[in-house]
This record gives C-alpha cells, sequence and structure tokens, in this order.
C-alpha cells in the first residue's frame, strides 16, 4: 500500500491553512502531524529532522523529501496531482494568480509573522501586535480589494477556484480573527470570500474544524 | 517591441529580474524609479503598480507583471531557453522554497516601515543597519543549513536556477549597502562566487547601471 503524504500543521498556521485547502481540493489523502507552535514543538530537538526550518507547514512525501515554503509546497501539488488544477494554463493569467498568491506571502503574512513580533518586542516594552498589524496590511487590503475588483467572478480569478482562494481565505479569516479586519470595508473581498469559506473544502480545512484546535 | 523593466539600481528584487532578463537574453528596456527620491509614489507609477512598489515588467504584448518570483515564473515559461528551474519536480519545489524563504522570511524584514514604526514608539532605537543585520544573518544562516542538504555546484544539484539568483541578489544586496559579511556562511558563500563568475549575471548587479547614486 502505498504511503500516505505527512502534512506537518498548526491549526492556527494560515500557511498551514493555504495547503490544507490545496490538499482537500484535490482529494489527496493525507496524515496531518500536529505541531504545536505555542508549547515551542517546532523548535524542539524531536522535530529537529522532521521540521527543516522550524515551521509549519512541512510536506513528508513517501520517498522521505521534506518540502517547506507553502507557495513551494503548492506548485508542487499542483504539478504532480493535477486534478483540479490550480493554476491557470495561460501564463499571463498564471502570473496574476501567482502576484495576488505573492501579495499574501511576502507583501502581508510576514507582518504577521511571531518571528517578527518577538524581535519588535525587544524594542517596544508595549507592543501592540493588533494596532501594528493593523497600520501595515491596510494598504495591503486596499491593494487586495483593487485587484480583485478587476478579476473576480464568483471567485477570485473568474467561476473557477485557483490558488489565489486558496491564499485569500486563510488571510482574511486570520485578519478578522486575530486582527481585528473589519471585511464590510472591502466589498469585494467579502464577497469571494463569503463564496468560498462554506465549501466543504474550505471549511474542512479551517482552524476550528482542525483535531488540533483549542 | 520589447520588455520594459520598472526598478531601480538599489533594489535588490528588481536585480533578480535584470539577471534573468539578461542570462536568457531577453531584450528588454530600463525605466528608472528611484526610492530614494519616492518617484515610485507618483500616480503615473501607481497605474503601473497597484502597491507601488518596484519592480514591475511590461511584456512586449502590453501586459503589465509584478512580483519579482512571479515574474520570473513568466519569464521561464515563456522563455524557456537557459532554464532557471529543474525538470525534476522535487527539486523545482526545492529551488522554490529557498526563492520563497528569501522573499517572504528576509527581505520583507528589510522594510523601512519596520525601522520607522519602532522608532516612533521606543525610546530606544534601532538603527536600519541593525535591523538589515538580524534578519539577513539569522536568513542566510538557515539557509546555509537547508542548502547544505540540496547543493552540488549550485544551491539545488549542479545547474544555475532561481534559487541561486536570489542567493546572490540578497548577498550583493547587504554587501553593497551595509557592508554585511557573510564570510562564516561556506556554503551559500561558494554558491555566490559560482553565481558570481557568470558574466550576464554579474553584469547585472546594482552598481553598473546608470542610476545607481553617486
Amino acid at each position: 500500500m502505498q504511503q500516505k503524504l505527512k502534512l506537518y500543521t498548526y491549526f492556527r498556521s494560515s500557511t498551514s491553512h493555504r495547503i490544507r485547502i490545496v490538499l482537500n481540493l484535490k482529494e489527496i489523502d493525507y496524515e496531518p502531524k500536529f505541531v504545536n507552535l505555542l508549547t515551542g514543538e517546532h523548535k524542539s530537538e524531536d522535530n529537529k529532522e522532521e521540521l527543516p526550518n522550524q515551521a509549519v507547514p512541512a510536506l513528508h512525501i513517501p520517498d522521505g523529501t521534506i518540502l517547506i515554503e507553502s507557495m513551494a509546497i503548492a506548485e508542487y501539488l499542483d504539478e504532480v496531482y493535477p486534478q483540479k488544477k490550480l493554476l491557470p494554463q495561460d501564463p499571463v493569467l498564471k502570473a496574476k494568480v501567482r502576484g495576488f498568491c505573492e501579495l499574501i506571502n511576502s507583501g502581508m503574512h510576514p507582518y504577521q509573522n511571531l518571528i517578527l513580533f518577538e524581535w519588535i518586542e525587544k524594542y517596544i516594552e508595549k507592543f501592540d501586535r493588533v494596532e501594528f498589524v493593523q497600520n501595515v496590511l491596510k494598504s495591503e487590503f486596499q491593494t487586495m480589494e483593487k485587484l480583485l475588483l478587476q478579476n473576480h467572478g464568483k471567485y477570485s480569478f473568474g467561476d473557477e477556484i485557483t490558488l489565489a482562494d486558496c491564499f485569500l481565505v486563510p488571510q482574511v479569516m486570520g485578519a478578522i480573527a486575530r486582527f481585528k479586519l473589519d471585511i464590510s470595508l472591502f466589498p469585494t473581498i467579502q464577497e469571494v470570500y463569503n463564496n468560498l469559506k462554506d465549501l466543504p473544502q474550505f471549511y474542512k480545512a479551517q482552524p476550528d474544524q482542525q483535531p488540533d484546535f483549542k | 517591441m520589447s520588455y520594459t523593466l520598472y526598478g531601480f539600481a538599489m533594489s535588490s528584487c528588481t536585480q533578480r529580474i535584470r539577471s534573468i532578463l539578461n542570462y536568457k537574453k531577453i531584450p528588454y528596456t530600463q525605466v528608472s524609479v528611484n526610492f530614494l527620491k519616492k518617484e515610485q509614489l507618483t500616480e503615473e507609477y501607481k497605474k503601473i503598480h497597484p502597491r507601488q512598489i518596484i519592480p514591475a515588467l511590461v511584456t512586449p504584448e502590453g501586459h503589465t507583471l509584478i512580483e519579482s518570483l512571479t515574474i520570473a515564473e513568466y519569464l521561464e515559461e515563456t522563455h524557456p531557453e537557459k532554464p532557471i528551474l529543474p525538470k525534476n519536480k522535487i527539486q523545482r519545489a526545492q529551488v522554490r522554497a529557498i526563492a520563497e524563504y528569501i522573499n517572504s522570511s528576509i527581505q520583507p524584514f528589510q522594510h523601512l516601515g519596520i525601522q520607522q514604526y519602532i522608532n516612533s514608539h521606543s525610546e530606544k532605537q534601532l538603527e536600519w543597519k541593525d535591523q538589515w543585520t538580524h534578519w539577513n544573518m539569522l536568513g542566510i544562516s538557515n539557509l546555509e543549513k537547508s542548502i547544505s542538504r540540496t547543493r552540488g555546484r549550485f544551491s539545488v544539484g549542479d545547474q544555475l536556477t532561481l534559487a541561486d539568483i536570489m542567493i546572490y541578489c540578497q548577498i550583493d544586496s547587504a554587501q553593497t549597502r551595509f557592508g554585511l559579511d557573510f564570510g562564516q556562511y561556506h556554503n551559500i558563500m561558494n554558491i555566490y562566487f559560482n553565481v558570481n563568475n557568470i558574466k550576464e549575471i554579474e553584469q547585472s548587479r546594482g552598481i553598473y547601471q546608470h542610476d545607481f547614486p553617486k
């Protein structure tokens, strides 16, 4: 019997959330391995081999290879499991979808990263994480709204689900839950988000539906 | 008609794209968007890039592409000669992981906005050089470990890939801007020197561009 993929994941990790959605959309059977970031399990000696970058997500392939970085993992899954393609064929449209994912991956998510907060706290005694993130992300959500206005259908890009949707939902869900995002300020984001979040593949991937949810 | 690259000599993200265009011998012209003079904030540039950051690449057909990694992937797909991604899907994922790590876990943390936020909220002032030093040393030391598992002559195997271009531009930028010393990272510096020997990439450095500040 072929071994399953193993996904090292934490329920609240936005980057793990993206990959849980991708795996669900492609109906790929996998074994979740839960890593508690709050108690520092990602940094423990026990996980040194399993989590080479001390972070989630990490995808273990049956041949023993460990893949990291959510964007790289997502592209790999889309190449190896072509059912329910998440990147369009047309290079220009593909670039638009990837560009949207990168807006989130490198333009927004880093500024919510725990390692950044811990470093800033060395300088600012009473660091208000929520205020900082709201400050930094306000213009990024405005850009996201603009991009969706130009490209959306039922979903982020037209009426087919793409990788952009797998990045959008975790980013928005996390911003609402942890950083008091008022999504009504961004009507197109809200519309697309509402069309996506209750689809079973998305719903089953969300943090409060995970076995390690606390 | 050729490509138009909007960027700046001091931008490592622009250097990545210039390196790829030169390596693949793709004709292009450059338009300087000097972020020291805040030229990215003009209404004119806003029409090109909704987030008003650099680089942006306009194709001969008139499509505007944003996000350096997205642009890199587009150029690789549409100009497959002198490839910068391996054919093997696992190696592709490993190359993308290195590229994504630099793009989302080193480069964003250099953002001047973070320094400005800290200094406006704290008596303990942060020098921008110290911010760069912290995130580059941390990030490069992590990469040093991960590429020890994948490297040959270059960071993944024996052929130049996007991962090497990313490493090269990051090291070059940190060395040129703030004189950071990565000598202790032998794998990384070995890659750096191997890339530096590739004429088209070495000559893509910011210091050779006409808009490099005197």
